[in-house]
């Protein structure tokens, strides 16, 4: 009898196995609190105070592939107790979460990111804790990131993207959770590489860095990522190339968090006059580079204080190109002229006199 | 001298079958240049069009660039070795070297362009237009070759080096197109009298009445030469079926 309810259980609990497994991706978020009861709706929206319109509605089935799919609602939303609730405040992004961080098994927070952010070149306040001018141009959190989605790399001899079911079948040799096993799978996998491609990290730094305003009350020269964009490494940024340098690739040390990203007038920085000549010869890029390959300025642009040698050849091509194909289309419109009108004339022959 | 009889046009040769290879070879490989090159330019809006299939596509862009930007370099040196140690070559050169005599000629075309004179300058082989756009060519190909090599070892080279390169091979390069299409495709191919083509590029020669149309000193340098006879004047390798004589325009655009 024992041995019939045991086996019962074993099919019911196969089954059932099965099913979750099925319905995987629908079990994936955090939404005890039931939130989407109400957030489900694509329509959810309200103007704010403001007069500018929130749009309240979450996609269940994007945010379970998203990266907090695991933190609850509340785990953010700490001021939410009730519902229907008050207008939310806004996330701070250091709260502690119901995360733990496997390593330390202390709860998870942004804290120590925010801590490295305060020392970088984009800290709000100087190295002796003074306000830097236009203290809100400085980005917080928000300003560069949003919930990133997993990007998952597959380990199944290179043929697809994505989640490789054969490593799967391994993980599950030890885990025995599919849930975990897709969470760490997607998690560990994702933070192989960054979780935007070259092109989108360069969108990101541009919503600043290109900001000619904003540029200017900071004295720093303008669209250093359109400058980006117009070398070798930018075009291959476009064509969606992972394999090649993006703004943190250079302005980050190696082996460092980005938020540590430091001003290039800082020894330590990577982008130092005395460092930037080792960035490019790493074994991933360029190895036989000599040091002075990056000596010299990498976002130059049409700029003669920035960069005179560089602007008088442009003036020199321009004015090339100008002189020359100027002349040629008058001598083309004299000898079109000449050839469908040959008694037509500018100035008037002198009459041979028999 | 077996020449064409007096009611047939002579054919006289512009290009040797050599200069028309090199033509040919400098041609395909400019075209292909000019492509895979401003390939970089597109807006990125136009790339996106091509989808997943974007990085391979230019992937194989810089590849063929690379390899036709070889090929061109490879032809201008054949060109430098053509103009040194052939005959032909050495009289391309003599013929092509500028002299003040092509002052005289611009000032006097210019004045038969408005109307101040009655008959443009009489021109020998080559003409002050056909001299600037030979010399601008071997100008521009030195350039972009150079600095297309400086692209390519790019690892060798200073940063401020491969800045002015990328520059100048940038800017070089939207000047020799803009050149070509405007001026060098007028000059041949669009002149009223010439439109839409003119095939002396694919057959290398020209009709006795364009000869002393555009190049009447030296169509008479030709003719009172028995030797430039042998070298200009279409008579052994293409024969008239008839006469036995240079081809007439009959047979030329039979030929085409």
């Amino acid at each position: 009898m024992l041995k019939v309810t045991c086996r019962s259980i074993v099919t019911i609990w196969s089954f059932c196995s099965f099913f979750l497994l099925l319905t995987f991706q629908n079990s994936f978020g955090a939404d005890i609190g039931n939130c989407l009861l109400c957030h489900k709706y694509p329509g959810l929206s309200r103007v704010d105070e403001n007069g500018k319109l929130r749009l309240l509605y979450i996609n269940e089935a994007v945010f379970n592939t998203s990266m907090h799919a695991k933190v609850k609602c509340e785990g953010c939303h700490t001021d939410i107790q009730k519902i229907p609730h008050d207008p939310a405040k806004k996330v701070d992004c250091l709260t502690q979460c119901h995360i733990v961080e496997p390593s330390s098994e202390q709860k998870f927070s942004h804290k120590d990111v925010a801590e490295f952010l305060q020392k970088s070149v984009h800290s709000p306040v100087d190295a002796d804790g003074n306000p830097k001018p236009f203290p809100e141009d400085f980005p917080d959190c928000k300003k560069c990131h949003d919930n990133p989605l997993y990007r998952p790399m597959s380990f199944n001899k290179m043929m697809l993207p994505g989640i490789s079911e054969t490593a799967l079948g391994r993980c599950r040799v030890c885990h025995k959770k599919d849930d975990f096993i897709y969470q760490f799978y997607n998690h560990v996998t994702t933070r192989l590489r960054r979780s935007r491609n070259p092109k989108n990290i360069a969108e990101s730094c541009a919503r600043c860095h290109d900001d000619t305003k904003l540029m200017k009350r900071h004295n720093l020269s303008t669209k250093a990522v359109y400058s980006y964009g117009e070398s070798f490494h930018g075009k291959a940024a476009t064509f969606l190339d992972e394999r090649i340098p993006d703004c943190l690739d250079c302005h980050v040390n190696p082996g460092e968090s980005v938020h540590q990203m430091l001003s290039y007038k800082n020894p330590l920085s990577a982008v130092s006059l005395q460092n930037r000549g080792r960035i490019c010869a790493t074994a991933e890029c360029h190895p036989r580079a000599t040091p002075k390959m990056a000596e010299y300025q990498v976002h130059a642009e049409f700029n003669l204080n920035q960069s005179p040698v560089r602007y008088y050849f442009t003036v020199f091509f321009i004015a090339l190109t100008g002189g020359t194909l100027l002349p040629l289309m008058g001598i083309i419109f004299l000898d079109c002229l000449r050839r469908l009108f040959p008694n037509a004339g500018l100035i008037q022959r002198k009459k041979k006199h028999e | 001298m077996n020449h064409a009889s007096s009611t047939e046009q002579r054919m006289f040769i512009r290009l040797n079958r050599s200069e028309k290879n090199q033509h040919l070879i400098f041609v395909i490989s400019f075209i292909v240049l000019a492509v895979t090159g401003f390939m970089v330019k597109l807006p990125d809006e136009l790339v996106t069009l091509l989808g997943e299939h974007r990085q391979t596509v230019f992937q194989y862009r810089s590849i063929i660039h690379r390899l036709a930007g070889f090929i061109m370099i490879l032809a201008s040196l054949y060109h430098m070795g053509y103009l040194v140690f052939t005959r032909s070559g050495r009289r391309w050169l003599k013929d092509m070297l500028p002299r003040p005599k092509d002052l005289t000629e611009m000032f006097q075309n210019f004045m038969y362009y408005l109307g101040a004179r009655e008959n443009p300058p009489e021109f020998d082989r080559f003409c002050y237009k056909q001299k600037l756009e030979y010399g601008a060519l071997i100008a521009g190909t030195a350039l972009m070759s150079i600095s297309g090599v400086l692209l390519w070892s790019e690892s060798s080279w200073d940063k401020f080096i491969l800045d002015i390169a990328s520059l100048v091979h940038n800017m070089e390069a939207v000047l020799a197109c803009l050149a070509i299409m405007v001026w060098h495709m007028y000059e041949v191919h669009l002149r009223p009298h010439k439109f839409p083509l003119d095939k002396m590029w694919l057959t290398g020669i020209i009709s006795e009445e364009e000869m002393q149309e555009e190049f009447p000193l030296h169509y008479k340098k030709i003719m009172e030469n028995p030797e430039l006879q042998k070298i200009y004047i279409v008579d052994g390798p293409v024969k008239n079926a008839e006469t036995g004589h240079g081809i007439t325009m009959a047979d030329v655009s039979h030929m085409n």
